[in-house]
């Protein structure tokens, strides 16, 4: 039997006394990326922040290939093979953009984001100023290349694209697919329907923590998601 | 409950029952307790409510203490008194609202300076006061100072004490709930975003300073009559940093909790001191255990305990908008331009020479690569971003390098690329700031007339986010797309001339993203207002705008219909838009 990167068994969790994430199970194998999408505030963001471990579960399991992680901290989970890039606060604004790529690697080196850097030049071209100073696009895409960099064999990915130019997501998108091809995992929220389409083995929304719908992606099911969506 | 107007009722009766049930000696040392309390509450509007941390706070009590002091030297009469407690109130109260003038009129954000600022004034204070024999004193203190006239110190001022007290709780609850206390409270949630509404933040929270050097003030003057005696030390920087510590004890967000902590921590320091040696080591580890494990203090933790038995206090129910505000008058032609704008940061260009300009109503999109300028342009124009050189006009005025509010005030409102609302507030109350923007006047913060206002606007934005109605719901707990929402809405209720929308979409799914075009559309029209809007997603920009800019590299690179863009060779090759 093979076993699954990530699953998720019946996973709840929420702030104070409100759950926000009421009972999700899925499983990702490894070769593949879902897209969560779903409108806003139905609980994306806290799903990804359960599975990055930032929040604690109320109930349910969660395994990372195989291992139980229920109640691994973040680093940990980090040292496992977790990858989580957040929605919000994605940089160190008084750090220098090498600092905010280098600052958790022990060699320093910049030598990991070299294929990064040709998709991305600007990043390369600000290396020497404070992340504060981009913009919000480019600190996504500063966001994207770390994450990326990773090499994690699971990545979570919280609305990567958000404030980015179209050329730098179809990039982006590219980059996800030839890591894929490689062997990683992504479980990646998105809203671009456009980006989805590109990069989705499966998709999955929510609606009020729940999972309600859930498919591979065919070439139907951008219209059946824009019509879910809408209702 | 902390600040509950039954739970105060309660504990002042409570406190009035202390002579009967124990004794005079114990309500006298109680006494002393409750006067530091009332230092505290001061401690409370600073810290717990405007988030930011007066170290220094005996300096008041102590200069309240020296001046009653003063007046009470001999055998004063009751208008002596009366003067003497006058000064004792005004005078720390002048000086506490100076010194926040000066520390926070270029600061956003409390910061440690303000903090360290006070905590060198207490220290100064000690120093003047340890120095100035003649009139103070010196090390061995103002000596002399009788009791209140016709009031016995032992038996009676215990009472007068705890009637002062009752006046300050009810005088503070009431700014609480106010306007002006619920501006505060967004000072410390996002003071940035208040001055984007025009408020000037810096006034207000000097006036708040100003009113915690009051009372403590009225401390030290009742402290001068109960002690008999004025040292340097009641306003030094060891009385300072205990009041600091019950009040964080007692707990910072409620009125009371000074009080109580003042009280337990002193019965307490007074039980152990002369039989145990290490006692301030036992105050250390209860202040350490509270700060780590009980941020509201003990009171907070009352609250918790009363919520997980079921008890709940009755909310005050929230007042209906029942009072229709004006819409501002007819609109002037609008006359944006932007001439050769500078603005570097450290080495980096951000932008270079930027020139461009708008004099049409309606909506205009600027679009562009990443890192080509776009929100730099904004925040240059809303002071956000200092400019070296060129010049930014709207309607004749000078806009570089003013500060947000003057902006503000000049009619430009300002929704966020990443959404800046007051997080810890709820929904009703973020609502209720933006439309107090530019119509608030100093009287109306200290009425409850404004919680009933409401606008056409209002009925708008609520017509198009319905969960904009949850009133109690902490904006917090929003989604991201949710707050994008709340930021617009609330950018739409200050109603300003010149909208700048920063990537509203951003976050949104397919149909939210309609939604919002929606909102725009429909507010651009009702209003009459200039809109300009950064976005990425070409669609937006096809439905909401035939005026087009494209920024590149800090500079203009284009400007005219979609259509002209479009066909336009120097943007097909550094920017394609594209759509969700």
């Amino acid at each position: 039997m093979t076993v699954a990167t990530l699953q998720l068994t019946d996973l709840s969790g929420g702030y104070g006394d409100v759950v926000i994430v009421d009972g999700v199970s899925l499983s990702l194998g490894s070769r593949q990326i879902c897209c969560v999408t779903g409108r806003n505030g139905v609980g994306k963001s806290t799903l990804m922040r359960l599975i990055a471990g930032m929040l604690a579960p109320r109930s349910g399991r969660l395994t990372l290939g195989g291992q139980d992680i229920t109640h691994v901290p973040p680093h940990r989970r980090r040292e496992l093979g977790m990858t989580y890039a957040p929605q919000e606060n994605v940089v160190f604004d008084t750090l220098s953009v090498m600092e905010n790529l280098t600052l958790h690697h022990a060699d320093r080196a910049l030598d990991r984001y070299a294929a990064l850097f040709e998709l991305f030049p600007r990043i390369r071209e600000r290396l020497h100023q404070p992340a504060g100073t981009l913009s919000g696009g480019e600190r996504k895409i500063l966001s994207f290349c770390r994450a990326m960099a990773e090499g994690s064999r699971f990545t979570v990915f919280d609305e990567p694209t958000e404030g980015v130019q179209s050329e730098s997501i179809d990039r982006m998108a590219n980059v996800v697919q030839t890591a894929k091809a490689e062997g990683r995992s992504f479980l990646i929220v998105e809203q671009n329907l456009s980006f989805v389409e590109q990069v989705a083995d499966d998709v999955l929304l929510l609606d009020h923590g729940n999972v309600v719908f859930t498919s591979p992606f065919g070439p139907d099911t951008r219209a059946q998601l824009q019509q879910l969506m809408a209702i | 409950m902390a600040s509950s107007p039954v739970a105060s009722t309660l504990a002042i009766l409570s406190l009035l029952a202390v002579p009967f049930v124990w004794d005079e000696f114990t309500a006298y040392q109680l006494g002393l307790y409750l006067l530091y309390g009332m230092v505290g509450q001061g401690i409370v509007l600073c810290w717990g409510r405007a988030g930011f941390l007066p170290l220094g706070q005996a300096v008041f009590f102590g200069m309240g203490a020296y001046l009653s002091g003063f007046a009470l030297h001999g055998t004063p009469g009751w208008l002596s008194v009366a003067g003497g407690f006058a000064a004792a109130i005004a005078v720390p109260a002048l000086v506490a609202w100076l010194v926040g003038l000066l520390v926070f009129d270029r600061q956003v954000g409390s910061g440690p300076y303000f903090s360290l600022i006070t905590l060198a004034i207490s220290m100064l204070g000690f120093q003047l006061a340890n120095s100035m024999d003649r009139l103070t004193g010196g090390f061995n203190g103002l000596t002399g100072i009788s009791g209140l006239p016709g009031i016995d110190t032992y038996d009676h001022l215990y009472y007068v004490i705890v009637c002062v007290l009752a006046i300050t709780t009810f005088l503070f609850s009431h700014i609480l709930r106010l306007p002006f206390g619920q501006i505060l409270e967004a000072t410390r949630e996002n003071e940035e975003r208040l001055q984007f509404f025009g408020f000037r933040t810096s006034h207000l929270k000097a006036l708040a300073f100003g009113l915690s050097g009051a009372v403590a003030g009225l401390a030290g003057a009742l402290y001068a009559p109960q002690q008999g005696i004025v040292t340097p030390q009641s306003l030094g920087f060891q009385l300072s940093a205990e009041l600091v510590i019950w009040t964080a004890v007692g707990g910072r967000f409620g009125l009371l909790g000074p009080v109580v902590g003042a009280t337990l921590i002193g019965f307490l320091a007074s039980g152990m001191r002369d039989t145990f040696l290490y006692w301030e080591v036992i105050v250390a580890l209860v202040f350490i255990v509270v700060v780590l494990k009980l941020p509201g203090g003990l009171s907070g933790l009352f609250d918790m305990v009363l919520s997980r038995l079921g008890v709940r206090f009755s909310k005050k129910s929230a007042l209906s908008r029942s009072i229709e505000m004006e819409q501002p008058k007819e609109r002037g032609a609008p006359n944006l331009t932007f001439e050769n704008v500078v603005v570097r940061i450290g080495p980096v260009g951000i932008l270079n020479g930027l020139s461009l300009g708008i004099d049409k109503p309606g909506i205009h999109c600027i679009i562009g690569p990443n890192g080509a300028g776009k929100t730099s342009a904004f925040n240059a124009l809303t002071g956000k971003l200092p400019v070296r050189s060129g010049q930014i006009r709207w309607r004749g005025g000078f806009l570089q390098n003013s500060r947000p509010f003057v902006v503000a005030r000049w009619g430009v409102g300002r929704k966020f690329q990443v959404p800046s609302i007051f997080p810890g507030l709820p929904i009703s109350r973020n609502i209720d700031i933006a439309l107090w923007a530019h119509r608030l006047t100093f009287r109306d913060m200290f009425s409850y007339r404004p919680y009933r206002w409401k606008t056409q606007s209002l009925d708008r934005q609520l017509g198009h986010f319905d969960f904009l109605d949850d009133d109690d719901m902490p904006a917090g707990n929003l989604s991201v797309g949710q707050r994008q929402m709340l930021d617009f809405s609330m950018t739409m209720l200050a109603e300003p001339d010149l909208v700048l929308l920063d990537e509203p979409c951003a976050g949104l799914s397919s149909a939210e993203t309609e939604s919002m075009i929606n909102a725009i559309a429909t507010s651009a029209k009702a209003t009459g207002a200039t809109f300009v809007i950064i976005e990425h997603d070409m669609q937006v920009v096809e439905k909401l705008s035939d005026h087009v800019i494209v920024l590149h590299q800090g500079q203009l690179l284009a400007n005219g219909s979609l259509g002209e863009i479009r066909k336009n060779e120097m943007v097909k090759q550094i920017y394609s838009g594209g759509t969700k």
